[in-house]
């Protein structure tokens, strides 16, 4: 196999190298493991590498996808273990195919899904029927800003899903003289995705501020358009909500899920091509 | 103890994986089986740090020992550090997050003057007292070294012991020492005592200063027998043997010198006058060039890295250049990973290797012929003549070359308007010669940049006994080439001149400077050698409060037979000498360069490198 597409990681050890940086952590891992990759021509060649999405600073990731060519041919496994011999510790490639189509991923990420986890004072009744509120708005026009200028974009069209969970079956209610109350939620509505569940583990202590009143803690489940057909951070979408609901959801954490070629009716995972 | 900084600290920063660490090749170990803890740190931000040979060069020696552990540490940028101290985030390492102050030691390189107060400040930072004189046996020693480390005499008060000269083996001594006495349960003194008489180790503890009604110093001496009268520094003789990393850091992020860094030689041939390296890091000890091709693919396998500097204090100098690059060049080439040159004496030969050697970056050669006149460049023994340059020049034109770097400096001992007239006019002549180079082969767009720092007299060269210009005939000077320099291909730089003459305060300081640098930085002076952040108001405010005057150490003209305070410290090179030398500067004769004629340093007391091959 020659072109080669491979999913990797973005652990919490290396979220805050820019998309940059993280190319050129590829390159030099490539060069250390030896695999033949590719390069261009011209007086400064530079290994031909295709990233998908670039994730923003601060973003985990479990999917994300890389396509490059080496020069002669090379078993899968034995690729994904060879340069993940060489690469640092957070950035790990999981799965690697032989790349069939001619488009690269770049140019076809259609959509990306995210968990945004959030503090808010709200509880979960509350949170769940801003969101419901939100997704029967007509338009949702934010301000977005490109390059040379601030311009109006209704982000409505690009939202393609979002849901909300709670991170812990017990939500705080408010607080008396003597106690703090919490009401119990059932099972089904905790957020189960693993990477969330461990940074709140680790974390909890620096997001739970008792002195503060925003003690709930939330996770959106967004599935958000991506790429050419227009691209919907995540920040921007909860700073939306915030402004057109006056909502009070603070961004603790994003984390990437997936990533998705194809078109909006019909998306694929980028492997499956 | 761990520390933990959150994401929401990190996400409100600048540059956030400045304090992350787990770059590729970082060390870390388990730390139930070391017995010290080193906490190597750099006064400046991690851009700046990663980028200093030396650094890499202690890191991997010290942790080569099984014994040891060495962590790294930043000054952190003023946004972090604010919301260090908002949340009592002690200063910390970026292998393990630990906050430094359990550590064995706390090492310091002193790169520059204008870093001292980043160092205060660090130990402000990591909730230690900055005096010596207020830490305890609960408390890390702190020892510093690098090339400011032979005049530390302004950081007396706040560290224990100094390093001098090259620190591969003189800091494992250190270490064996320490085991040593970390079972013996005796106090922290006993500790200096038994490294007092290390050669390279200086305990300032252990010397006594005494100054005459004038302010200069009438003596410098120990406080017992059993100190050395004189401290000599350290120099590895032979530097194939000594150890060398095979496997250097990566970082994620851009730092100022983003790849390989080769190290061809120590010390330089020139003997420049002005020119502290030119005779602290004597005598020059070359590494063979078999060594260095060996050296240059076990780096390049282990960091994966497309770039590899050479680096020395004149690379042109290196006696195998050709072999060597050659060499380089065959081995690297297949593998895609450039060479590159740092500026190079330019010749027939250079210009031949800077062609194949970076093939499309025709931009920013560097000349530095430092001063504008031929009678100034023979006074500061600059072996450069007006036709070397201009030939250069115009070999560098006529090979595609549009933009030059022209560096001079300003303040030199004997210098007049005329000589300043010289910087214009050598600026205008090399404008000459790329209009005179044929339209086809010259590049497109001449961009000549001239650029004047100001001279800064320094221990151990022979100006240390001039006197450095005013900040006003500075500035004079200053704006009189920014009047000369209009033009439309010439673009003028220069140098802060407040920040020179500070420089030239702390380089040549003694002890009473320890009071001015802790005023300095309670006042909040730090990260001085940044203009957006050098205050000097403030400094200014600290030598009134003192009672120092700062004039006294950077525009006083000292007479030969002046006590320094760097005179108990032995680089190998005699004062006799650097006198020799200072009276040929006044009758503008020139020096002939090592490898021409031994001229009698004294660094041959070091019997290594050159020395050994002309005796």
């Amino acid at each position: 196999m020659n072109c080669i597409r491979a999913k990797f990681i973005r652990g919490e050890e290396v979220k805050y190298i820019s998309h940059l940086d993280l190319m050129k952590v590829f390159e030099r891992a490539l060069r250390r493991s030896g695999i033949p990759v590719l390069y261009s021509k011209g007086f400064n060649p530079h290994p031909q590498l295709v990233f998908g999405l670039p994730l923003s600073v601060g973003v985990t990731s479990e999917a994300e996808y890389l396509d490059l060519e080496i020069e002669e041919p090379l078993n899968p496994q034995e690729f994904i273990d060879r340069l993940n011999s060489c690469l640092p510790e957070g950035i790990v490639l999981i799965d690697a195919k032989e790349r069939k189509t001619k488009e690269n991923i770049m140019a076809s990420v259609v959509a990306a899904s995210y968990k945004i986890l959030v503090a808010s004072e709200l509880n979960y009744q509350e949170a769940r029927d801003l969101i419901e509120k939100f997704m029967q708005l007509k338009e949702i026009v934010v301000k977005k800003q490109t390059k040379r200028k601030i311009k109006d974009v209704d982000i409505k069209p690009m939202i393609y899903d979002i849901d909300i969970k709670i991170t812990d079956t017990k939500i705080f209610t408010g607080r008396t003289d003597k106690e703090i109350k919490r009401e119990e939620y059932p099972d089904n509505l905790l957020c189960k995705n693993t990477w969330i569940l461990k940074y709140i583990e680790v974390n909890y202590e620096d997001y739970i501020n008792h002195k503060s009143s925003k003690n709930n803690i939330f996770c959106f489940s967004t599935l958000l358009s991506a790429g050419s057909p227009g691209n919907l951070k995540p920040v921007l979408l909860v700073e939306a909500l915030n402004e057109i609901l006056n909502s009070d959801f603070d961004i603790i954490k994003i984390h990437r899920t997936g990533l998705f070629t194809g078109s909006k009716g019909k998306l694929i995972n980028p492997l499956d091509e | 103890m761990k520390v933990k900084i959150s994401d929401k600290i990190l996400q409100s920063v600048e540059k956030p994986s400045r304090y992350t660490g787990n770059e590729w090749n970082s060390v870390y170990k388990d730390l139930d089986n070391v017995s010290i803890r080193f906490a190597f740190c750099f006064p400046d931000v991690y851009e700046i740090g990663m980028s200093h040979l030396g650094m890499r060069i202690l890191y991997h020696v010290l942790n080569e020992r099984k014994d040891t552990f060495c962590e790294r540490v930043f000054a952190p940028w003023v946004d972090m550090e604010q919301k260090m101290r908002e949340s009592n985030i002690p200063l910390f390492t970026l292998e393990t997050h630990s906050s430094v102050n359990s550590f064995d030691f706390i090492g310091f390189t002193l790169q520059y003057e204008m870093s001292y107060t980043n160092v205060i400040n660090m130990l402000d930072l990591s909730g230690i007292p900055v005096l010596k004189s207020e830490r305890t046996k609960e408390h890390p020693f702190v020892c510093a070294g690098g090339p400011c480390a032979y005049n530390a005499e302004p950081l007396a008060d706040f560290i224990d012991f100094f390093m001098l000269g090259e620190g591969e083996e003189v800091i494992n001594e250190v270490m064996d020492a320490y085991v040593n006495w970390k079972g013996s349960g005796e106090s922290k003194e006993s500790f200096l005592e038994m490294i007092a008489n290390i050669e390279g180790i200086y305990v300032p503890g252990f010397y006594n200063v005494e100054y005459n009604d004038d302010g200069t110093i009438r003596a410098i001496s120990p406080k017992a027998d059993r100190y050395p009268e004189k401290i000599k520094k350290r120099i590895i003789k032979d530097l194939d043997k000594v150890s060398f990393p095979d496997k250097i850091i990566v970082p994620f992020t851009d730092i100022v010198h983003d790849r390989i860094m080769l190290e061809l030689f120590r010390g330089c041939i020139r003997g420049c006058r002005f020119c502290q390296a030119g005779y602290i890091y004597r005598p020059v000890r070359e590494r063979t060039s078999g060594k260095l091709l060996e050296l240059a693919e076990k780096l390049q396998e282990s960091t994966g890295y497309e770039e590899i500097s050479l680096v020395s204090l004149s690379t042109s100098d290196y006696s195998h250049l050709r072999d060597l690059c050659t060499g380089l060049m065959d081995e690297m080439e297949p593998k895609k990973v450039n060479l590159s040159l740092p500026s190079l004496r330019v010749d027939s030969f250079s210009m031949e290797l800077m062609e194949k050697a970076q093939k499309v970056r025709k931009s920013g050669l560097t000349f530095a012929p430092e001063a504008g006149s031929q009678r100034l460049r023979d006074v500061i023994n600059k072996g450069v003549t007006e036709e070397d340059l201009l030939n250069s020049a115009a070999i560098a034109f006529a090979g595609g070359w549009s933009t030059v770097k022209l560096y001079f400096m300003i303040g030199l001992p004997t210098e007049t308007m005329e000589d300043i007239d010289g910087i214009a006019e050598l600026s205008k002549k090399v404008v000459d010669v790329y209009m005179k180079t044929p339209k086809d082969k010259r590049g497109k767009g001449l961009s000549v940049n001239v650029s004047t720092s100001s001279f800064v007299p320094k221990p151990f060269t022979p100006f240390q006994w001039e006197a450095q210009d005013s900040i006003e005939t500075l500035k004079e000077k200053q704006q009189y080439l920014m009047e000369k320099l209009k033009g439309k291909y010439i673009k003028y730089s220069w140098h802060d001149p407040y920040i020179s003459f500070l420089e030239a305060v702390l380089a040549r300081g003694d002890r009473r400077l320890g009071k001015v640098l802790y005023a300095a930085f309670k006042k909040g002076c730090k990260f001085d050698s940044w203009g957006e952040h050098f205050k000097f108001d403030r400094w200014i405010e600290a030598f009134d409060q003192c009672g120092i005057d700062p004039h006294f150490y950077a525009n006083r003209k000292r007479t030969f037979d002046e006590i320094f305070p760097w005179d108990h410290i032995d680089v190998g090179v005699t004062k006799k000498f650097l006198k020799r030398e200072n009276e040929k500067a006044y009758f503008e004769v020139i020096t002939p360069n090592c490898r021409v004629k031994c001229t009698g340093c004294g660094a041959l007391v070091f019997d290594g490198g050159i020395c050994n091959e002309l005796h």
